[in-house]
């Protein structure tokens, strides 16, 4: 009988006919170590053989981009931001908790082997929590400046002179989700700049004058530090998601505890190459069971409009904000002018 | 790991890929259903066959193979290495490179071909001019070799049900 079955097994495993042998006149429950042996031996030497660490990842990012989706598509279903606060605390607390278990479900079917494989893991459990429509502040802290007397020789003298015409530095940054944002600056002339999206329309207006409104979300994301780069530097969804593409991505074996105690991870992003655009590097602290990031350095950014060389955004609040909050209505007095761009 | 698991039970790499996407999509989609307090190998298993038994009777086979009996004791086997020492899969079954090494150069060969080349059966005979039927015995004679090797390295458990 073992003959028979080592024939049928050979059949099964090494032709590349179909072999439905439906018809067998053995039983195979009486040979079934057998046969599940010679099928395990098979699929781990086939695993083996077949080992590809790039493959794999991309096998794994690319079924993170459909889980991403759906969460997407179940966010637009849950639209949290009418949910009342006591339910919102409650959709947080199972959202973590999912994301947690997705996580440790990639964990424990993958293993944690390559820092590589578990640097794309993380970085799109970030992504994905920065996508949730919970509202979180950050603050801005520019952490180095370009000295004012060096300058690469490619640098051209407009761009030598050019100064930015906002000081980042102590802007807050307030988010909501993937696409939703109030940004408030202090520009060089003294006056401050409201700027934001509501996932609808995008705006911007300096104090002293009209509101300006367009469909187009991106349309006032120019003029901070990276956005002429690819780096989206208001929207942190675009930003994460960017560091899949062109970035090194690994999780860094070290952790810090945050002031109220949050245990972070940290993501270290190196750029790929210089044709990549954006910043050398990205760090990313996020919290490591729910995603949520809690500090990100974006450390030498391009110097062609002024900015500075690195800096700091950091998380400090993450309190519900008023479901009007990212429109632009509620930054302005009643009656101000309002100029529609795409008029 | 989930895809060892499927190769074990699914010949083409393409449909490999494919069952491992969806397995994990319905994993991920039933999560709330999983019971955290039991191993969590088996319930991902249990989806993974489901998907391989659709997978083929789509395309009107019925591989004998899919015996409940031996998926049963193909998943226990797997949930042993997973009991085994190690922080990986490849720390696991690190006994299987030594087994390999301990194969005759005859069968090194043929399994090299087979597995690490990724040559068809027909390929392989070619190569070392065999026939077709005496390639297959060769590799299914080395996997039974690499099988019994396990079992001495307590890999695999040595309890034999045929009757």
């Amino acid at each position: 009988m073992n003959d028979q079955i080592n024939d049928l097994l050979s059949d099964w495993l090494d032709d590349s006919d179909e072999t439905p042998a439906g018809q067998n006149e053995f039983t195979f429950g009486q040979a079934s170590e057998t046969v599940a042996q010679s099928l395990l031996i098979h699929g781990l030497l086939a695993e083996i053989g077949s080992r590809d660490d790039i493959a794999e990842s991309e096998r794994i990012a690319s079924l993170m981009r459909r889980i991403d989706a759906e969460c997407a598509r179940d966010q637009v279903e849950v639209a949290l931001k009418r949910v009342p606060p006591d339910r919102r605390k409650f959709a947080i607390l199972t959202s973590a908790l999912t994301i947690a278990a997705a996580v440790m479900v990639m964990f424990v079917v993958f293993g944690l082997h390559k820092s590589v494989s578990a640097g794309m893991a993380s970085l799109e459990q970030v992504v994905k929590a920065a996508a949730k429509p919970f509202d979180r502040t950050y603050t801005v802290h520019v952490v180095q400046e370009y000295p004012r007397d060096k300058h690469p020789r490619n640098l051209s003298q407009e761009a030598r002179d050019r100064k930015a015409p906002e000081q980042i530095d102590g802007a807050t940054i307030h988010v909501r989700g993937a696409d939703e944002y109030v940004m408030t600056v202090l520009l060089t002339t003294g006056v401050t700049r409201t700027s934001g999206c509501d996932g609808q329309v995008s705006w911007s207006f300096r104090e002293n004058g009209p509101v300006h409104v367009s469909t187009d979300l991106d349309r006032f994301r120019g003029g901070m530090p990276g956005n002429q780069q690819d780096m989206p530097f208001l929207n942190i969804h675009a930003n994460l998601s960017q560091l899949k593409i062109g970035f090194d991505v690994e999780l860094a074996d070290v952790q810090e505890t945050a002031a109220n105690g949050t245990l972070l991870s940290l993501l270290s992003c190196i750029r790929k190459s210089n044709s990549v655009r954006g910043p050398k590097r990205v760090e990313v602290w996020f919290d490591a069971e729910d995603g949520t990031v809690h500090k990100m350095l974006l450390d030498g950014l391009p110097r062609g409009r002024g900015g500075p060389k690195s800096v700091m955004l950091e998380l400090v609040d993450q309190s519900d904000l008023p479901s009007d909050f990212f429109s632009h209505h509620s930054h302005h007095e009643a009656g101000k002018r309002i100029q529609y761009e795409d008029e | 790991m989930l895809t060892v698991y499927l190769h074990s039970l699914v010949r083409d790499s393409a449909s490999v890929d494919d069952l491992f996407q969806e397995t994990m999509l319905v994993a991920w989609r039933r999560l709330d259903e999983c019971d955290l307090d039991r191993p969590f190998g088996p319930w991902l298993r249990g989806i993974a066959s489901r998907l391989v038994l659709a997978h083929y009777r789509k395309q009107k086979v019925a591989p004998v193979i899919l015996h409940e009996a031996i998926l049963n004791v193909v998943d226990r086997h797997f949930e042993n290495i997973n009991q085994l020492a190690g922080d990986t899969w490849d720390d696991k079954v690190a006994a299987l490179r030594e087994c390999i090494d301990a194969l005759s150069e005859r069968q090194k060969s043929v399994i090299g071909g087979r597995y690490f080349e990724g040559l068809s059966a027909a390929e392989v005979a070619a190569r070392f001019g065999l026939s077709l039927e005496a390639c297959k015995k060769r590799i299914q004679r080395s996997r039974t070799m690499l099988a019994e090797c396990l079992r001495t390295k307590g890999v695999l458990s040595a309890t034999e049900a045929t009757s």
